[in-house]
């Protein structure tokens, strides 16, 4: 189990009026568990969870006119958008393949599922027009859960 | 067997699936700022166009502000500029100089006061520009020219440069914007787009030299008359900005991508105060 505090800050010249802003994988609560059973001597299950901060995003705030005449967005400030709590369990297990042969070698395989549960995180922030005709702030979230085997050759 | 299939398409499609949700908008705050655009050149009446940032929601452009209070100083004196309602603008009564440095205040009921300071780059003397017919051939087999256009350096300063390269329609008797084709390796690494289809360029690799640049014209592009406009605009170094900032802006997209604000140098408010001086070569 572990958590941490963190501050992350970027300060360039030219970016954000020369004032800081947050770096855009800042997070300042990280809280992990990380839970490994082995259930028999071929078989270990592992679980991981962990709930953070969201990280930053550079959302526009309003809208102005270019010297060319085109409406463009206004970003108060960059990274401007604190993105909602990260939340993920992860599960899996590896099992071992014919353990009790003295082979001079040993063999594994296993599956995970990386974000069981479907926790929504989304990565970005766009505005658009909900089904209700009104402007929300939407948020995407690639690949939701991803499953995933593996296979080992311990020599 | 078929039935595994079914399972490992459902299950692969999941995976692949981006969902979208509704955030919480409720810390996204809307700042009504003043928005000073004041784009000037050493050819044309010092003017300022005032209006302001609009909330998301809005799809109406903002009107200009025809009450604000535009003052100019160039370093001696304070002008008041007056609007002029059929341009939309606040004008002044002077042409700005090369190488003078403005301060533009803007205030307005209902709004904080806004400020930007830009600099007149110095005009440049650059060779006129040149065009040659039949100096090649396109993938079709037709004739090509090369239109060049040099640019005299200014020595021991940073110096930015906006190429707008025209040709005139004879049908619609009005110049219209030629997109850039160029094999020179310079431009093709380093130029960035603008909106309008022009080059912008610094001078780190020829600084304080006489730089040439070749662009191939293609078989009847300026109609009979074969007229050519080549523009090249001797930029400040906050307009620069400016225009990089928007190149990156336009081009900023997808899911990965963090999007870029673009770059303003007016205190309080949003929007550019800039200048360039300008070289037109008419070729025919």
């Amino acid at each position: 189990m572990s958590y941490t505090y963190s501050k992350t800050e970027r300060t360039f010249e030219y970016i954000n009026d020369g004032e800081p802003f947050y770096y855009r994988w800042d997070r300042p609560h990280q809280f992990k568990m990380q839970f490994t059973w082995q259930a028999q001597t071929w078989l270990t299950i592992n679980m991981s969870a962990m709930f953070m901060s969201g990280n930053v995003y550079t959302v526009p705030t309003g809208q102005y006119l270019t010297t060319d005449n085109k409406l463009v967005y206004d970003f108060t400030s960059k990274n401007n958008y604190r993105m909602p709590n990260y939340k993920r369990f992860d599960i899996g297990f590896t099992k071992e393949i014919k353990p009790y042969y003295n082979r001079g070698y040993r063999e594994f395989w296993g599956l995970q599922v990386y974000n069981a549960f479907g926790f929504m995180n989304p990565i970005n922030a766009r505005w658009d027009v909900n089904t209700s005709g009104k402007l929300t702030l939407i948020g995407t979230t690639p690949f939701v859960f991803i499953p995933s085997g593996f296979y080992r050759l311990e020599f | 067997m078929k039935k595994n299939f079914w399972f490992l398409g459902l299950l692969l499609s999941l995976v692949f699936t981006a969902c979208e949700t509704e955030l919480d908008d409720s810390s996204i705050k809307y700042r009504k700022r003043l928005v000073v655009n004041s784009f000037v050149n050493s050819d044309d009446l010092f003017s300022v166009h005032v209006s302001n940032t609009i909330p998301m929601s809005d799809t109406v452009y903002p009107d200009p502000i025809e009450n604000a209070t535009v003052i100019v100083n160039d370093g001696s004196q304070d002008y008041t500029l007056t609007y002029n309602l059929g341009l939309s603008k606040y004008l002044a009564n002077f042409k700005p100089v090369a190488g003078k440095q403005y301060t533009v205040r803007v205030s307005a009921v209902d709004f904080v006061s806004a400020e930007g300071t830009m600099t007149l780059p110095n005009k440049l003397n650059s060779p006129k520009s040149t065009w040659q017919d039949q100096t090649g051939f396109d993938e079709n087999g037709f004739e090509t020219g090369t239109l060049t256009c040099y640019i005299a350096d200014p020595r021991d300063e940073r110096n930015y440069y906006e190429i707008n390269l025209y040709r005139f329609d004879d049908f619609t008797q009005e110049w219209l914007i030629m997109q850039p084709n160029t094999t020179d390796p310079f431009l093709n690494q380093n130029a960035a787009k603008t909106d309008l289809g022009g080059l912008l360029i610094d001078d780190r690799t020829f600084n304080g030299g006489n730089r040439k640049f070749d662009f191939i014209t293609s078989f009847g592009s300026a109609g009979n008359a074969y007229k050519y406009l080549v523009e090249v605009r001797s930029l400040s170094d906050e307009y620069y900005r400016y225009l990089q900032s928007l190149a990156n802006y336009r081009k900023t997209s997808g899911l990965f991508s963090d999007p870029t604000p673009i770059y303003s140098n007016i205190t309080n408010g949003r929007g550019i105060c800039a200048g360039a001086s300008i070289q037109r070569d008419t070729i025919q």
